[in-house]
């Protein structure tokens, strides 16, 4: 662990996500998270899925792919429009704003968050699983904070909901063997793919996990055509 | 003079004080001879923008709305990503943008923008929300560029009194200037785009 790595993951580095839920605005107003049990079930639904691909594609951008490709994979498993709108506004915010500690951010090609995360958590020094952890995070804490702006939550609650998911998210980040078999909650195995050693290997990109999470992807879509929003995404 | 970008102005201020109506009139009044966009920030997204495109003063392309999340200052102050990129992309859109009016959401007195965001700024209270305010000072009133006291033709009807509010004004802001403004006796907010005009 590094001073760095808490300062990029620190909610106060100015990369733009307060802006963004991560699909819990939508998930409140469809009533599927009301309360604490059912936040922390979202989050180790996203966790699980949207945040394990997000892991990984910090984890190969940080070992140094070529983030073009690792973009390329990234959107190629999120079909939804909106989804890969939200991602990439948040990639230029912190793009912007990694750029004036290391330079060098200000190059990367991509614009997806997850890529950009990976590709800054590089530029200062950070390792791949320490980018993947990033990403998990962001996931976690950005809706943990959404939430407590959209339903009567003590924000000292959603971080030990946070906290309790501590452990799946060290897990995804850094898997105890590539063979792990704790996988997502929907009962599938984890692809051994997200194995380290495999990082930066650009002919295995295409092998990454590819989870998704098609009801945060329905409610991305149907919270875009929303005329007010509080979140933007 | 050619700017190598355009000129970003901040105009914050407490909700329901006239923070929309001043941006469509400066745009009435400098859309004419100016090349002009504007970011809205309200909690509402869209509405400010609606407002705007009702009003016809700007076309739809000249309109970018930035959610905030609940949280209007944070968007102007703390992490002005969404912003910068709202302008980033009005001005790719209109290569000879001179001027974008940035306007936060309706906030207190302590919301103030990034420089990083706005080169000057506008703080605009106004006489209903009570002839105390510029007393209470707060880093809008008393550090922002120009401060604007809307709806000096209201104050009659809550019982504000203009000169205290004048007096407590420039005691807080020392040589700030400080511009009364009733919209409906001058819709063109004559003194305000002069003031931003200046800086062009």
């Amino acid at each position: 662990m590094h001073a760095l790595t808490l300062l990029l993951g620190d909610g106060r580095f100015p990369g733009g996500g307060h802006a963004h839920s991560g699909g819990l605005e939508a998930a409140v107003a469809s009533g599927t998270v009301a309360d604490l049990d059912s936040l922390r079930d979202f989050l180790v639904g996203r966790l699980t899925t949207a945040g394990a691909v997000d892991a990984w594609c910090a984890a190969v951008a940080c070992a140094g792919a070529d983030a073009a490709l690792v973009e390329a994979e990234y959107e190629a498993r999120c079909p939804s429009p909106a989804l890969r709108a939200a991602g990439r506004a948040q990639g230029r915010g912190l793009k912007r704003a990694a750029a004036r500690s290391w330079p060098v951010v200000g190059e990367c090609p991509a614009e997806q968050h997850a890529v950009v995360l990976g590709f800054a958590a590089r530029a200062a020094g950070l390792s791949p699983s320490e980018a993947a952890s990033l990403a998990l995070h962001a996931a976690l804490m950005g809706t943990a904070a959404a939430a407590v702006r959209l339903l009567p939550i003590d924000m000292a609650d959603a971080a030990a909901v946070v906290a309790s998911l501590a452990p799946m998210a060290d897990e995804i980040a850094l898997p105890t063997s590539p063979s792990s078999k704790s996988g997502p909650a929907n009962g599938h195995e984890r692809s051994d793919s997200t194995d380290l050693e495999r990082f930066s290997g650009e002919a295995s990109l295409g092998d990454g996990p590819a989870w998704s999470a098609p009801a945060l992807e329905l409610l991305a879509e149907e919270h875009a055509r929303w005329e007010v929003r509080l979140f933007a995404s | 003079m050619l700017r190598e970008r355009p000129l970003r102005v901040g105009i914050g201020g407490p909700v329901g004080s006239g923070k929309t109506a001043l941006v469509a009139a400066l745009c009435r009044t400098l859309a004419s001879r100016r090349e002009v966009a504007v970011v809205t920030n309200d909690i509402y997204t869209r509405e400010d923008a609606e407002f705007l495109l009702a009003a016809g003063v700007l076309p739809p392309t000249r309109i970018a709305a930035v959610e905030t999340g609940c949280c209007p200052h944070t968007a102007i102050r703390d992490d002005v990503a969404a912003n910068l990129d709202a302008v980033a992309r009005l001005s790719d859109a209109h290569p000879g943008l001179e001027l974008v009016l940035i306007e936060s959401g309706g906030d207190n007195l302590t919301a103030t923008f990034s420089p990083a965001l706005a080169d000057i700024q506008l703080f605009v209270i106004d006489v209903a929300g009570g002839d105390k305010v510029p007393r209470k000072g707060g880093p809008g009133v008393m550090r922002s560029d120009l401060l604007v006291v809307n709806k000096t033709d209201l104050a009659k009807l809550v019982g504000a009194d203009l000169a205290v509010m004048a007096r407590d004004a420039e005691l807080k802001r020392a040589t700030r200037p400080t511009v009364f403004l009733s919209l409906v006796e001058d819709p063109s907010a004559t003194e305000v785009a002069a003031f931003i005009e200046a800086h062009l």
